[in-house]
């Protein structure tokens, strides 16, 4: 107890800041100590048990106090703070608060950690005992912290939190160690796995990192031509030569034959050793033991090698003597034309034998010596025979004969005859072969004076003006390119060029050069041959390569058959330094290793991944960007991302150029992509103002037609003008006689005009301005009056709606009584007359409608009146007359005195008039046949038989479509001025436009109304004017081929609507079929002569009708005759429906001329009415042919015919737009209430729409198709149902929303009202689109 | 996919001899390293200060990167040109320097140098007519395989401040102090 309290005082002297522990603490404390020291007084009674008290805080502490020195700094940093949950223990310390707290460095450095249990660090203490701590105290720091990080590990991994003893041996061992470069290790959570290096073991002061780089020398020698088209016979030889003469340098040099033959006398040698020691063992020992196995092989390797002497010493000399008689034959060669165009040139030494009798004894002795060995193995080889034979002779019966005895001579003649052929005779002089280097062979040339003249011959039979480069890439990229370079005479092409290639991201697998030729006259050079080899990074040093080349001649490039060798040096080293000799001394850790230094590490998936290193392991070098990339660059570019910023950058796809944000995470735009997987994700932002490829093909065939038009109006007026301008004298008559013209009369009166004052000079060609047609620009009032007196065939309600008016009428008519229902005629009337039709006049918003009629021949007899004010220019929209049925629905509450009435007004159909050609024709009347839709639900045809028994052929005006007989006129008319196209020029002949001249004036006196003329000269899409037979020609069909599709397909162009009306009429501008096709706009009048022009293709007789028809004035139809029953019908081309001639439905009004191909014939009938006109163009009493046998119609060369056409684009996207579109627009209409839009019906109504082309095309005009309504309204008896199909050809989305709001069917005020719309669409060729659209709206009946 | 958007500005450039200067730049980046937005090169207007040594460009510099290995860590190389009377012009000044692998604002003084004149009278024409070498590659401003044939002078610097932001980098094990 002294001694403790004793210390603490010194303590408390040494330290300022001391912990202060409390009297229980010291207590119970000292009770520990007694225990403890009780039971280690026997173990360790030395121990020093002074500062008991100092080890216990120390512990509690954990750390050096000396530290404590700097806590001062940290005092006000709050206490509760720095305890950390590792050092709990110090709460057993009541802290007095006169003293600053003891707050620990290590505590505050530790407080920006947020999880104290995933945190690491590093100490130098070590954590985990160790049970051998003793015998190995000096263990590194680096060591201990190595150990301390497993232990750590394992802890986390595992739940033992014990360490392999393995690693601990091998971790505690005081080699490991040395891998470690950096003093702290780091841990990161990062997911991706790299791929482990091993580098050698260096000191810390010569390593150097990865060699990443490297150099590859490329030494390109020479290239010579083994095959050009300059290869003369002296080439070839030469080439040969030189091959040769390398192979026999290459043996020569390498010694072979010397080499073998020391080889041999060693075999030799040791063979003589070997016989006479197992002489001297057969002496001693009887039995024959190893040695004479070692003999025998020993005697055959001798063999062998003797064998393989003589043949590579014959193969020698055959090699030098066909090296002689090449030359031999290349210098007769060379003697005989006289020139010399290779350089090849071999010296000749012979050297004597010095001693000839001494390399006889030689050769002699060394013969000798062979001829013993060869004639000892015959020998052994005859008794081993002979030993065969014998036992063969004991065994078997037959007799064979014995071996015979080999004969000396005879194989010593064998024996000479090879040595002849192997080595040379001793009298033979030795010959030393050597090739002249250039220079010494070049003085050759100019020696003489013959010389030189063979020399200009030669080059005269050669042209050498050709030279070579090369282009260097390795794999696909470009290195270098060398210098051009001259094609010597001996087809050599010397370059002798290094280049030097830093390798430093990639190793290049493949050399590739491109032999170039660079042509004398131009700049061009052309690309003759590639020459290609593969590289092996890993080999280091010098290899010589011939890289061979070859290219088949080819008579299209006008290419020669080419080949030829590159001879080229190819280097690899390290740039830095090359301290090491091994290129790829990187290699990846090993397995063994990887696993005793990363044990945690290598837990999860071993066995993949020594997969992977075993792939790995094959490409060991450690050097480009590949493997140590952080991802490939392919996942880089594939990243949806990157892909997205990129192409916004790049500014060229639309849809991501506006776009303004990119999610920062890739998984964000994931999401967006999901939302519609046929989009980009651009197209989220604004899809109004991307273009769908068909609206721009829509759109920019309209601005190109209005700007044909516009140019031509422009041409026509300016020709106009120049012809109205009075010409000047001079020129008139200069132009007109040119004999007048040189006369001097004219040349007087010519300067008479000049003093009257004329002005001589021909006047400058007016400037043309646009000049607009009067009024135009002005804005007028229209008074649009339309006198409707009755309609025939109106539909009638179908069951429900019928349900409910008759409910609503029973409980009205309930006070004055039911006697009404009990009629006969009453409930026919009712039923037949269910429907109220009224008439509604629009244009654009405006709208004035007539009083409601009864039944479904309703009579009107009302004017309706409408004003529009407006410039001309603007007014091109459809005039609409639509029929409508007022549905009056009542409405009760529970008090019978509220009564409400809510009026629904269904559409029923409409007609259209546009108003440009309502203008220009100022009215129009009689009866018109409405526009009805294919398919209207809730309604239906009113069938005749329900309300009478009189048979339909005997009541006209039921007929399958509804009619309108009306008077419309407009006030104040608009005159279009015609177009002026007798200005224009004219293709045809001089004497063709006499005769039609003249023919015009004798034609107009025999027609009974003067406008039926119409002028045959009209003006074509280029500006000409033409004869019109000249329109008329088959031209190709689009893919159908049947008649009633191809009359759909025309009706589907869409007639334009503009101002350039005067464009639009006969005198006007006529388009070919390439122009209608391409744009899909045109008048009215091209659709009829399109659609004659396919008729003629399919080979029908037919004439293009010129006349007027009543809502578009002057246009074109076309009269066929039906090619089975042979009657004539007439075809409304924009609408493509048929009528008999004698129909009075027909909406031609008048007929004016037929056009045939041949002919033209005007109508010179005194009736007008269409219904009685004869349309037998051979009567001439009706019809009056413009030409005639002496000047026959000009014929064809308009029309393009060979038209290809276009596929249209893709249609889906157009559809959704539409819909959408729809949906849109119903929904901002209905401002004052919600729209529900019901999913459930639309694929049903999308199957009917899918079969309504066919059937708009194929069966006749009538509207109503039952079998769908009746279909719709049996499935769903719940629901009130109207709706309607709607058919155009599309041209904009604007153009849809207009023709949806007029049938306003938005108008709809029931609050339990859903809509459901359908969007169809056909495609026929040329983007010419069919839209087909149900609009459908619900009422539940039972709510 | 790593990240790095580099924003700032080509502040200055100072300590130059010749009073009109502008700088071209350049931003050089390897293989694996996709641009992803911005102008990677660009040139100042020329600029003189009327008291300093010294030519403001603020030139502003936004690009952002993207890549797939630190190989190629993308280097910032500048070309400084003096403008005399008779507006012609020649190079003062070499140099480069990479971008600090490190987020956060930094403010990078580039040292510049450039060619010497070679003979005597050269550089007597350079001292009262302007005019001096030029590289001919220049690639040799930032390799180092053939610049010992140079003969250079130091010259002034270039100041550029640079803020970078690092992206995603932390997924591949790479992380930023």
């Amino acid at each position: 107890m002294e001694p403790e309290t004793h210390s603490i005082k010194i303590k408390r002297s040494k330290k300022k800041h001391k912990t202060q522990t409390t009297r229980a603490y010291r207590k119970s404390e000292r009770e520990v100590q007694q225990l403890l020291s009780q039971s280690e007084k026997v173990a360790a009674p030395q121990t020093a048990s002074e500062d008991f008290e100092t080890r216990s805080l120390k512990f509690f502490h954990y750390a050096e106090l000396a530290e404590s020195a700097d806590t001062t700094t940290c005092e006000k940093e709050s206490p509760n703070r720095g305890t950390s949950p590792r050092y709990l223990a110090a709460s057993f310390l009541q802290i007095e608060l006169s003293e600053p707290p003891v707050v620990s460095a290590q505590l505050h450095r530790q407080r920006h950690h947020y999880d104290d249990t995933l945190l690491y660090e590093p100490s130098s203490r070590l954590h985990l005992p160790l049970q051998f701590i003793e015998c190995e105290p000096q263990l590194k720091p680096c060591q201990i912290r190595m150990l301390n990080r497993y232990q750590e590990e394992a802890r986390g991994t595992q739940k033992s939190g014990k360490l392999n003893a393995g690693l601990l041996t091998q971790l505690t061992d005081c080699e490991s160690g040395r891998f470690i470069i950096d003093a702290t290790l780091y841990r990161s959570n990062c997911p991706k796995m790299f791929k482990s290096v091993f580098l050698a073991p260096v000191p810390l002061a010569q390593f150097q990192g990865l060699p990443m780089s490297r150099c590859l020398k490329l030494c390109l020698k020479q290239l010579r031509f083994s095959e050009h088209p300059q290869l003369l016979e002296e080439h070839r030889l030469a080439q040969q030569l030189e091959d040769l003469y390398d192979l026999y340098m290459y043996n020569v040099k390498n010694h072979i034959c010397s080499k073998l033959r020391e080889e041999l006398q060693i075999a030799r040698n040791v063979a003589a050793r070997l016989i006479d020691a197992s002489k001297q063992q057969q002496q001693q020992q009887q039995q024959p033991s190893q040695l004479a196995m070692h003999v025998q092989r020993q005697l055959h390797l001798t063999q062998q090698l003797r064998r393989r002497y003589y043949a590579e010493s014959t193969a020698q000399r055959v090699l030098l003597q066909r090296l002689l008689a090449q030359w031999a034959k290349l210098k007769e060669l060379r003697k005989r034309q006289q020139f010399r165009c290779t350089r090849f040139k071999l010296s000749l030494r012979l050297v004597p034998p010095i001693d000839l009798d001494a390399s006889c004894s030689l050769w002699k002795q060394r013969f000798e010596a062979d001829l013993a060995e060869v004639y000892r193995e015959h020998l052994e080889l005859y008794y081993q025979r002979r030993r065969i034979w014998h036992s063969s002779e004991q065994s078997s019966v037959a007799h064979t004969k014995p071996p015979r005895k080999p004969q000396f001579t005879e194989i010593m003649e064998s024996l000479k005859l090879e040595y002849e052929r192997a080595f040379q005779d001793p009298e033979e002089p030795e010959v030393f072969v050597q090739r002249l280097s250039a220079d010494e062979s070049a003085p050759d040339a100019n020696s003489s004076q013959h010389k030189a003249a063979a020399a200009t011959a030669a080059s005269n039979q050669l042209n050498l003006d050709r030279s070579y480069y090369l282009k260097i890439y390795l794999d696909s990229q470009f290195v270098a390119q060398s210098r051009t370079y001259r094609l010597e005479p001996d087809l050599h092409v010397d370059v002798n060029e290094t280049i030097g290639v830093l390798l430093n991201r990639t190793n290049p697998e493949q050399l590739n050069i491109w032999l170039y030729e660079k042509s004398v006259v131009t700049s061009h050079s052309r690309r003759l041959a590639l020459i290609n080899a593969p590289l092996q990074a890993t080999q280091r040093g010098k290899s010589e390569q011939k890289l061979g080349f070859e290219v088949m001649s080819s008579a299209t490039a006008l290419r020669p058959k080419l080949a030829g060798d590159l001879y080229m040096h190819i280097d690899y080293y390290c740039p830095d330094g090359g301290s090491s000799n091994e290129l790829d001394e990187v290699q990846l850790l090993p397995q063994a290793l990887r696993q005793t230094l990363l044990v945690a590490a290598g837990r999860r998936g071993n066995a993949r991944r020594a997969a992977k290193w075993a792939a790995g392991s094959s490409t060991p070098l450690i050097f480009a960007d590949r493997q140590m990339l952080l991802c490939s660059i392919e996942e880089l570019l594939q990243n949806r991302r990157f892909q997205l910023l990129y192409s916004r950058h790049q500014q060229r796809n639309f849809h991501t150029k506006q776009l303004s944000f990119v999610p920062a995470l890739e998984h964000e735009i994931v999401e967006l992509e999901e939302h519609g997987p046929n989009e980009n994700v651009g197209q989220l932002l604004d899809p109004g103002t991307v273009w769908d490829p068909i609206d721009l093909h829509k759109h920019r065939g309209r601005k190109y037609l209005q700007l044909l038009y516009e140019t031509i109006i422009s041409q026509c007026a300016q020709r106009a003008k120049l012809l109205q301008t009075p010409l000047p004298l001079l020129q008139l008559l200069g132009d007109g006689s040119p004999e007048h013209a040189t006369s001097w009369s004219t040349l007087w009166r010519a300067l008479c005009s000049i003093f009257v004052g004329q002005p001589a000079s021909p006047s400058r060609e007016p400037a043309w301005q646009p000049q607009p047609t009067c009024g135009a620009d002005l804005v007028q009032q229209f008074n649009v009056s339309l006198h409707v007196v009755r309609a025939t065939g109106v539909p009638v309600r179908s069951r429900h709606i019928l349900n409910v008016e008759q409910h609503g009428r029973r409980r009205s008519s309930a006070g004055t009584g039911n006697d009404l229902s009990a009629s006969l005629f009453v409930t026919q009337t009712l039923m037949y007359s269910n429907v109220r039709p009224f008439i509604t006049l629009s244009y654009g918003q405006r709208l004035c409608r007539s009083r409601t009629a009864e039944g479904s021949n309703p009579t009107w007899n009302e004017h309706l009146q409408l004003q529009l004010t407006g410039q001309l220019s603007e007014l091109r929209d459809d005039l609409k007359i639509s029929l409508f049925d007022e549905l009056i629905e009542q409405q009760y509450t529970d008090e019978a005195s509220d009564l409400y009435q809510r009026v629904q007004c269904n559409w029923l159909g409409e007609y259209r008039v546009p108003i440009s050609s309502l203008l220009t024709s100022r009215k129009f009347e009689g009866c018109i046949e409405l526009c009805m839709p294919k398919v209207l639900v809730g309604y239906k045809r009113p069938l005749i038989d329900s309300v009478t028994n009189i048979s339909v052929e005997q009541y006209p005006e039921f007929k399958e479509s509804v009619h309108l007989w009306f008077y419309l006129s407009v006030e104040p008319g608009n005159q279009v001025t015609p177009l002026q196209i007798g200005g224009l020029a004219c293709a045809e002949l001089p004497e063709l436009q006499q005769f039609l001249r003249e023919r015009r004036l004798e034609v107009q006196q025999l027609l009974p109304q003067p406008q039926r003329y119409v002028e045959p000269l009209v003006c074509t899409s280029h500006g000409k004017r033409v004869s019109l037979t000249r329109l008329l020609e088959p031209v190709p069909l689009p893919s159908e081929t049947q008649l009633e599709r191809i009359c759909r397909f025309v009706s589907l162009l869409c007639p334009v609507r503009s101002t350039l009306d005067a464009c639009q009429n006969f005198q006007g501008v006529w388009l070919d079929n390439q122009t209608v096709l391409d744009s899909t706009w045109c008048s009215v009048k091209d659709l009829g002569v399109l659609l004659c022009n396919y008729m003629l293709s399919l080979g029908l007789e037919c004439w293009l009708l010129l006349g007027l028809a009543c809502p578009y004035g002057e246009c074109t139809f076309v009269t066929y005759r039906h090619p089975d029953s042979g009657e004539l019908l007439l075809v409304a081309p924009t609408t493509g429906k048929r009528y008999q001639p004698q129909d009075i439905f027909c909406p031609l009004t008048r007929v004016y001329s037929l056009v045939s191909a041949q002919n033209i014939y005007i109508n010179i009938q005194a009736e007008e009415r269409v219904s009685m006109t004869n349309f037998n163009v051979q009567n001439s009493d009706c019809w009056l042919p413009v030409f005639n046998k002496r000047q026959e119609a000009p014929q064809c060369g308009i029309q393009k015919l060979d038209y290809v056409y276009k596929r249209s684009y893709e249609l889906s996207q157009l559809q959704k737009h539409i819909e959408r579109k729809i949906m849109k627009k119903i929904s901002a209409w209905r401002a004052t209430r919600k729209t529900f839009w019901n999913r459930a019906f639309q694929p049903r109504l999308l199957r009917i729409l899918a079969e309504m082309e066919n059937l708009s095309t194929f069966t006749s005009n009538r509207y109503d198709e039952p079998a769908f309504s009746e279909e719709l309204e049996r499935e769903y008896p719940n629901f009130r149902l109207y709706g309607f199909t709607i058919n155009f050809a599309y041209t904009n989305l604007s153009a849809i929303s207009e023709r949806i709001r007029t049938s306003c069917i938005h108008y709809n005020n029931n609050a339990a009202v859903e809509f459901c719309v359908a969007v169809h669409i056909n495609a026929y060729a040329n983007d010419v689109l069919s839209v087909w659209v149900f609009l459908l709206s619900i009422v539940p009946l039972v709510a | 996919m790593a990240e790095v958007h580099v924003i700032g500005q080509l502040l200055k450039a100072v300590d130059f001899d010749e009073p009109h200067l502008y700088c071209k730049w350049s931003l050089q980046s390897g293989n694996a390293w996709r641009l992803v937005q911005g102008e990677v090169q660009g040139q100042t207007h020329v600029s003189s200060h009327r008291l300093q040594n010294s030519s403001d460009f603020a030139q502003p510099i936004d690009i952002h990167l993207s890549t797939a290995a630190l190989q190629g860590w993308p280097r910032l190389l500048v070309e400084v040109y003096a403008v005399n009377v008779l507006q012609q012009c020649w190079p003062v000044g070499y140099g480069f320097a990479h971008l600090p692998a490190r987020p956060g604002a930094h403010r990078l003084e580039i040292n510049t140098w450039r060619i010497a004149p070679s003979t005597w009278w050269q550089s007597i024409k350079e001292k009262f007519g302007g005019g001096g070498a030029a590289l001919h590659k220049t690639d040799l401003l930032y390799s180092g395989v053939e610049r010992y044939k140079l003969q250079t002078r130091s010259s002034g610097k270039i100041i550029v401040e640079l803020n970078l932001i690092f992206r995603k980098f932390e997924e591949y094990g790479v992380e930023f102090k």
